[in-house]
């Protein structure tokens, strides 16, 4: 449908009957002309005026002087022929679509004598054509005028001109001239009743409209719209409203500027839900006014397609359509203006773009559950959003992400309880993925209760490895438990956020707040959970074999286990040395024979007596007591050492023989020969700390915890 | 009825894990020759499984054949955990009944004396004679029977538990052939019968 018009077509369409529209132009045959605009009945334009013309005197010409046909042979008629000229006269035939064409004497005549000039010929074929085109014109006229009316019938005359039309659009020879001819001028004659029928139903049309909307406004509609089209319009707002629009005080002018720079959609969108009462008693200030003075129309389709009338009635006060656009619809979607409008001002929203950028806002605009007719209750949450925003505008992502994913529910418990500087705080030590994993399943009170108790940080370990109902289970499904944790939060925060955010989940916590619980006072689980996530000690089934084997003695065994763990990360098996495990790493020759300590000894005692190498596994920590190496033993020294033991003036005397294994004590060391092979291949300080096999199993129940 | 049933574990060369040893028989699994675990299951009580690695799998197996033989010639026997080099590691001790048709017994003990803790009962391995061996533990056998033995460390009594002799001898038969089908053949190392 065509939207705008301008001034000279408004002019035109002040006639009765509006231009039609363009018409087909390569299908038929004869030769067609874009219709120009025409009033039915009337003939309009030279070429119309000329077709009328031209069949009127063809018509009178050929059927006074002779019938059927213009050309006379010299053999077949009583006129006597004309002496043939010396000079052929031109021959032309009309061919569809493309008027006159040079052809043969014989072909068109069939051998007769002409006895027409030429002149006479071409004004009888021209004007054929002429009539044609004319008539075509008149049908088109007509058929564009019924199409803008609602309830018109097509007259049968109609009817019977478009056959003649289509009967003749065909190749036309020059013996058929004169018989196409009558047709079609006969044609002609009846499309001027046709012409005045459509205007009389035109007229009685816009009569039924005034009637109905009242002058004002059906004269104002029809001056850019057909009666069909008023007609859809009346029916989708009511007449009423209409009427009221036409006649309740709007100016002449306003009412023009609206129905001409809105689009009938628009149109609808804002009046649909009104109705044209609401219209009327606001009409002087209503939006679209506002728009379409200061605004371009394409400006106002666009706010007027996208917003709704009461997002609109809030906006256009202050900004024009393009403004609109340009900071708030662009930017944001329409979508979240009216959600941000039903909680927050204008200049809220602009004072949060302003503090915030336009991409948060439309992030806090989708907001889930966004409740509607909830006065006090958005007020209330207003003024905490204002507040939490001007106090977390350093961490306004924080903001933005609570805002995005939490409902409005969830996002009370945080913004409702406490003054604004301290929800900001809190909301930035925890963090939005913690906040997001423990608000939806806790209350306010134990939200708080949980921060002050377990501090942010800690509340941050939790909420990353749990939701607030496992923190609940741990808090409240134990009572021992909970006051170990009641008084880790009072005393030890930084350990118990420390652990809490190493421990994969919350029956892990559990198990180690229970088993400390039970053998330890705060301070000592303190300790141990800040050793814990010191050494990422936190697999569960480690740690309970841990406690399993450690009873109550888990501060011994983790000060065990720590001393290891300052030189060991866990990943050793047998220690590694360069050159090949058989290669000496310190030998002598005692006897005529080769003694040796080989590289791959020297890492078998690294893996068994070195806190550096211990292998931790619990094969190597099942074999019995361990005895150790003093902290900080390199391989060198250890080295050095079994080259003492050989060296030792006394080797021979204490490992006789050629065979089996003797482990004896021998220059201060606990070595182990074997005979047959002249290796040592045991070597330990005697006096080291010898861990037993109880012992060294929980360290490596705790080793192997780690994760 | 009280019974007895034992059978070798072996650990894993690639995990620390243990698996029976028909299993590192049947798929071929490589295993660490320096580990193993017995499990004595005693009147339903399992008694050493995942609690000691007794080391060297050839020396355990040479125990258990040396065992057998004492124990037909209803001598005692000890077998003592194949890590070597490492003293306070648990010595078992099999007594063959003391009149037919009583039960054998089985205990284990520690011995916390420097030198004779690290002797096994083959020759030598710490003891050129393992007669030493017995001869000390017949000396101090109260003592190592005693309330040590009773309350060890290691929370697993095992002190002169009864168990039918036959089926001491058939299980530590089938533990001797279990071991050589995981070695291949007979252990390596040698002692003069």
């Amino acid at each position: 449908m065509e939207h705008h018009r301008d001034s000279a077509t408004a002019a035109v369409v002040a006639a009765p009957v509006r231009a039609a529209s363009p018409v087909r132009s390569t299908a038929t045959r004869i030769q067609r002309q874009r219709p120009a605009r025409l009033a039915v009945g009337a003939a309009v334009g030279a070429s119309e005026r000329q077709a009328d013309h031209v069949a009127a005197d063809v018509m009178r010409a050929p059927s006074t002087t002779a019938v059927g046909s213009g050309v006379r042979t010299a053999i077949s008629t009583r006129i006597q022929p004309r002496t043939p000229r010396s000079t052929p006269i031109v021959q032309r035939e009309m061919v569809a679509g493309e008027g006159w064409k040079v052809g043969t004497l014989a072909s068109w005549t069939g051998g007769g004598t002409l006895t027409y000039s030429q002149q006479q010929l071409d004004k009888k074929l021209l004007g054929l054509t002429d009539a044609h085109k004319a008539l075509k014109t008149k049908l088109d006229s007509a058929d564009s005028g019924l199409a803008e009316l609602s309830g018109a019938k097509p007259p049968p005359n109609l009817a019977e001109a478009k056959q003649v039309y289509a009967d003749w659009d065909i190749t036309v020879g020059f013996k058929q001239a004169d018989e196409a001819l009558r047709a079609i001028t006969g044609a002609i004659a009846n499309m001027d009743g046709v012409s005045a029928d459509v205007t009389t139903s035109y007229t009685e049309e816009k009569k039924g409209l005034t009637k109905r909307l009242g002058g004002g406004i059906t004269s104002a509609l029809l001056a850019t719209r057909t009666p069909k089209e008023v007609e859809a319009l009346a029916g989708r707002v009511t007449d009423q409203t209409l009427r009221t629009l036409g006649g309740g005080g709007l100016s002449t002018v306003n009412l023009t500027t609206l129905l001409t720079r809105i689009n009938t959609d628009a149109l609808m969108i804002t009046l649909g839900p009104i109705g044209g009462a609401w219209l009327f008693e606001n009409i002087d200030t209503y939006p679209l006014i506002e728009l379409a003075a200061n605004s371009t129309h394409a400006q106002v389709d666009d706010v007027t397609t996208r917003l709704t009338p009461e997002v609109l009635n809030k906006l256009t006060p202050a900004l024009d359509a393009g403004t609109i656009t340009s900071s708030l619809l662009d930017p944001l979607s329409a979508e979240v203006v009216e959600k941000l409008l039903k909680e927050l001002t204008l200049a809220q929203i602009q004072g949060l773009i302003t503090d915030l950028g336009a991409p948060r806002v439309k992030a806090m605009g989708v907001v889930k559950n966004n409740g509607k007719g909830r006065g006090p209750e958005l007020n209330k949450r207003r003024t905490s959003l204002k507040a939490i925003l001007a106090a977390l505008k350093a961490n306004a992502d924080l903001l933005v992400a609570l805002w995005t994913e939490l409902s409005l529910a969830n996002f009370d418990k945080i913004a409702d309880a406490k003054p604004a500087l301290e929800v900001a705080a809190m909301m930035s030590g925890i963090g939005a993925p913690s906040l997001l994993k423990l608000v939806p399943t806790m209350t306010q009170v134990e939200l708080y209760d949980h921060a002050a108790r377990l501090t942010k940080d800690g509340l941050k370990g939790f909420g990353e490895a749990m939701s607030g109902k496992d923190l609940l289970a741990v808090t409240t499904a134990n009572p021992g438990r909970d006051v170990m944790l009641t008084a880790l939060g009072t005393t030890h925060k930084a350990a118990l956020a420390a652990a809490t955010t190493v421990f994969a989940d919350v029956a892990t916590l559990n198990l180690v707040l229970d088993r400390c619980s039970a053998h330890l006072d705060v301070a000592q689980t303190a300790g141990f959970l800040a050793d814990a996530a010191a050494n990422r000690w936190k697999k569960a089934d480690n740690l309970r074999a841990f406690f399993d084997k450690a009873g109550a003695n888990i501060i011994a065994r983790v000060n065990v286990a720590k001393l290891f763990a300052a030189e060991n990360d866990g990943s050793h098996g047998a220690a590694a040395g360069a050159g090949s495990p058989a290669g000496a790493a310190a030998q002598a020759t005692l006897g005529g024979r080769i003694y040796k300590a080989a590289i791959g000894d020297i890492n078998h005692y690294m893996a068994g007596h070195s806190y550096s190498h211990f292998e931790m596994s619990i094969v190597n920590a099942t074999r019995g007591p361990s005895t150790m190496w003093p902290t900080g033993t390199t391989r060198g020294t250890i080295i050095a050492n079994a080259q003492t033991v050989l060296d030792d003036p006394a080797f021979l005397a204490t490992f006789p023989g050629n065979a089996g294994y003797l482990p004896r004590d021998i220059a201060g060391f606990n070595a182990g020969v074997d005979r047959a092979l002249g290796r040592i291949t045991q070597l330990y300080p005697v006096g080291g700390t010898e861990y037993s096999k109880p012992v060294m199993e929980a360290v490596v129940h705790l080793f192997k915890s780690k994760g | 009825m009280i019974s007895i049933r034992i059978s070798i574990r072996l650990h894993l060369a690639v995990d620390d894990e243990w698996v029976p040893a028909d299993l590192v028989v049947a798929d071929g699994l490589p295993i660490n020759a320096d580990a193993s675990a017995l499990s004595i299951v005693i009147d339903d009580t399992e008694h050493l499984l995942g609690v000691w690695n007794l080391g060297r799998v050839d020396l355990i197996i040479a125990q258990a054949d040396d065992c057998l033989r004492r124990l037909r010639r209803t001598e005692p026997a000890i077998l003592r955990s194949a890590v070597l080099g490492v003293l306070g590691v648990p010595y078992l001790l099999f007594d063959p009944p003391e009149r037919e048709g009583e039960s054998a017994r089985v205990s284990k003990f520690f011995i916390t004396d420097d030198l004779v803790g690290s002797w096994l009962p083959l020759p030598g391995w710490g003891v050129d004679d393992p007669q030493d061996l017995f001869d000390w533990v017949e000396q101090h056998r109260s003592e190592l029977l005693g309330p040590a033995a009773a309350e060890p460390e290691d929370g697993d009594p095992m002190v002169e538990l009864a168990v039918p002799f036959d089926e001491l001898l058939g299980q530590l038969e089938v533990l001797a052939a279990t071991g050589r089908d995981v070695l291949g053949g007979d252990p390596v190392v040698g002692w003069d019968d």
